[in-house]
C-alpha cells in the first residue's frame, strides 16, 4: 500500500471546497439531505468497516464497540438536515467517533490503555483471550495473529494513529485533525506505532 | 529507539500495512447494519413529515387569511390600538410639558402628599445639578410664599426651596414668618434634620440664624 507512504507526511491536504470539488462522500450525504436513502446507503457500505474495525480494534469490549460504532452513524443521521460542507466528510465522521471513545473509554481508564507484555505475560494469554472472540478464525495466519497481539500492546494514542493510517490512509495532518493534536505529535505516534508493531512482531518471530 | 531514515521507515510502514490487511477484517453484523439504514429511512421519512406540515399549515393559514380578509385595511387601521396609545402617550406628555401649573401646585391632597415625596427622592440630584432656571423658578415661587401668612398657606416643593426660601426671609429679617416656614419644612420634610442630609449643614445654619434672633 504505497500511497500510504507517500501521503503519510504529506503537507496540506484539506479538501478544497468548492462545489465542483466535492468528492464523493460529502456528494452522498448532501443527496441524503435531500431524501435519497439510496445515498446514505453507498456512504455506509463504504465507510462500515474500517469504522466498526477503528471501534473493534480499540476496544476490548466488543458489545461497547457495537454501541459506539451506531452511536457514530446514529448522530450522522441526525446531523444529515443541517449538514453543511466545511470540511471532509471522513474527518467529520471521524471526529465523532474520536469523541465518542473519549468520553465512553478513556475517561475511566480502562483495558486500552495497553502497554508491551509485562514479566509475567506472554502471547498465551492473548492467545487464550482472542480465541475465546467469536470472529477470530482457526484458519488466519500465525503473522496476522501476532500482528493484533502487537497493536493492542500499542499505547491508546499510537494505536488510534495507526489505525486511522492503515485502515483509511489518512495522512498525519487529516489524523491530528481528528485527535485534536498537534502535527507533530500525531507525526511521532504514527512513526512510533509502527516501529513498535515492526519491534514486537519481529520480537514474537524470535520467540516462536 | 533508534532513529530511522525516512527511506527505512517506509520500508517498515510498508511491510505493516500489507501483513495488516492480509488479517481478518471484520465487519460490522447483518442487523447491526439494518438497524442503522432503519433509522436513517426512519430520519427521511420524519423528516418529510415534518416538511409536508409545515407545508400544509402554511398553505391552511394563507387560505384562511384569504377568506377572513375580504376588506383590505388601510395601514392605519390595521394598527388601531396602537396608534391610538402612541397618541393617548403623547397628549399626556405634551400636557405636562405645557403646563407647568400641573407640575408645580398640585390642587389635591393627594397631589400634596404625593408631590413632595417625588421631589424628595430626586432631591440629592437637583441639590447638586439643579439648573439656574430651575432654581430661579424656585425662588421665584419661594418669594411668594412668604406672603402667606398662616402656616396652611405653605406649601413647600422640596427640601432645596424650602433652605432658600428661610435664607430669603432671614435675609429680609422677616424672622416670624422664616420661623413658620421653618416649621413647615420640619414637619414636611423631617429628613432634613439628619445629618446624612445633603442640605443638612445648610438647614442647620439658616435655622440657628433664625432662632437666635
Amino acid at each position: 500500500m504505497t500511497t500510504n507512504s507517500s501521503q503519510l507526511f504529506a503537507g496540506n491536504d484539506k479538501l478544497s471546497l468548492a462545489e465542483s470539488d466535492l468528492s464523493t462522500d460529502e456528494q452522498l450525504m448532501l443527496a441524503y439531505q435531500s431524501g435519497d436513502i439510496k445515498a446514505f446507503e453507498c456512504l455506509y457500505k463504504k465507510h462500515k468497516g474500517p469504522l466498526y474495525r477503528y471501534f473493534i480494534r480499540q476496544l476490548k469490549d466488543e458489545a461497547l464497540a457495537q454501541d459506539l460504532y451506531q452511536d457514530v452513524w446514529s448522530r450522522v443521521i441526525k446531523a444529515a438536515a443541517n449538514y453543511q460542507v466545511n470540511a471532509k466528510f471522513t474527518t467529520w465522521l471521524y471526529k465523532i467517533a474520536h469523541n465518542l471513545i473519549i468520553d465512553h473509554v478513556r475517561a475511566v481508564k480502562p483495558l486500552d490503555d495497553t502497554q508491551a507484555l509485562g514479566e509475567d505475560q506472554t502471547m498465551d494469554d492473548f492467545m487464550a483471550t482472542e480465541a475465546t472472540e467469536p470472529e477470530v478464525q482457526f484458519q488466519q495466519s500465525q503473522q496476522a495473529k501476532t500482528l493484533q497481539h502487537c497493536i493492542d500492546s500499542l499505547p491508546s494514542v499510537q494505536k488510534e494513529a495507526f489505525l486511522l493510517n492503515v485502515e483509511l490512509g489518512l495522512t498525519a495532518s487529516v489524523i491530528s485533525e481528528i485527535a485534536q493534536a498537534t502535527l507533530e505529535a500525531t507525526k511521532s505516534r504514527i512513526r512510533y506505532a509502527y516501529q513498535n508493531i515492526k519491534t514486537c512482531v519481529s520480537q514474537q518471530y524470535r520467540e516462536a | 529507539m533508534t532513529t530511522q531514515s525516512d527511506e527505512e521507515f517506509l520500508a517498515i510502514q510498508d511491510e505493516i500495512v500489507n501483513l495488516y490487511h492480509k488479517g481478518p477484517q471484520p465487519e460490522p453484523s447483518e442487523s447491526l447494519d439494518s438497524a442503522i439504514m432503519a433509522q436513517a429511512k426512519q430520519q427521511l421519512m420524519t423528516q418529510s413529515d415534518t416538511e409536508a406540515n409545515l407545508s400544509a399549515q402554511q398553505q391552511l393559514d394563507a387560505e384562511l387569511t384569504h377568506k377572513t380578509n375580504v376588506v383590505q385595511l388601510k395601514t392605519w387601521r390595521k394598527y388601531t390600538w396602537q396608534i391610538s396609545t402612541a397618541a393617548s402617550v403623547i397628549l399626556i406628555v405634551g400636557l405636562l410639558l405645557v403646563n407647568p401649573m400641573m407640575q408645580q401646585q398640585p390642587t389635591s391632597t393627594d397631589a400634596d402628599e404625593i408631590m413632595p415625596m417625588q421631589m424628595d427622592i430626586a432631591e440629592p440630584m437637583q441639590a447638586e445639578m439643579a439648573p439656574a432656571s430651575v432654581a430661579a423658578q424656585r425662588l421665584k415661587s419661594a418669594k411668594s410664599a412668604p406672603q402667606a401668612h398662616t402656616k396652611d398657606d405653605i406649601s413647600i416643593v422640596s427640601p432645596q426651596q424650602g433652605v432658600e426660601v428661610l435664607n430669603e426671609l432671614a435675609a429680609q429679617q422677616q424672622w416670624q414668618q422664616a420661623v413658620e416656614y421653618l416649621q413647615v419644612l420640619e414637619q414636611q420634610f423631617p429628613q432634613i434634620k439628619q445629618q446624612q442630609h445633603p442640605l443638612y449643614q445648610q438647614y442647620i445654619e439658616i435655622k440657628q440664624i433664625i432662632l437666635t434672633r
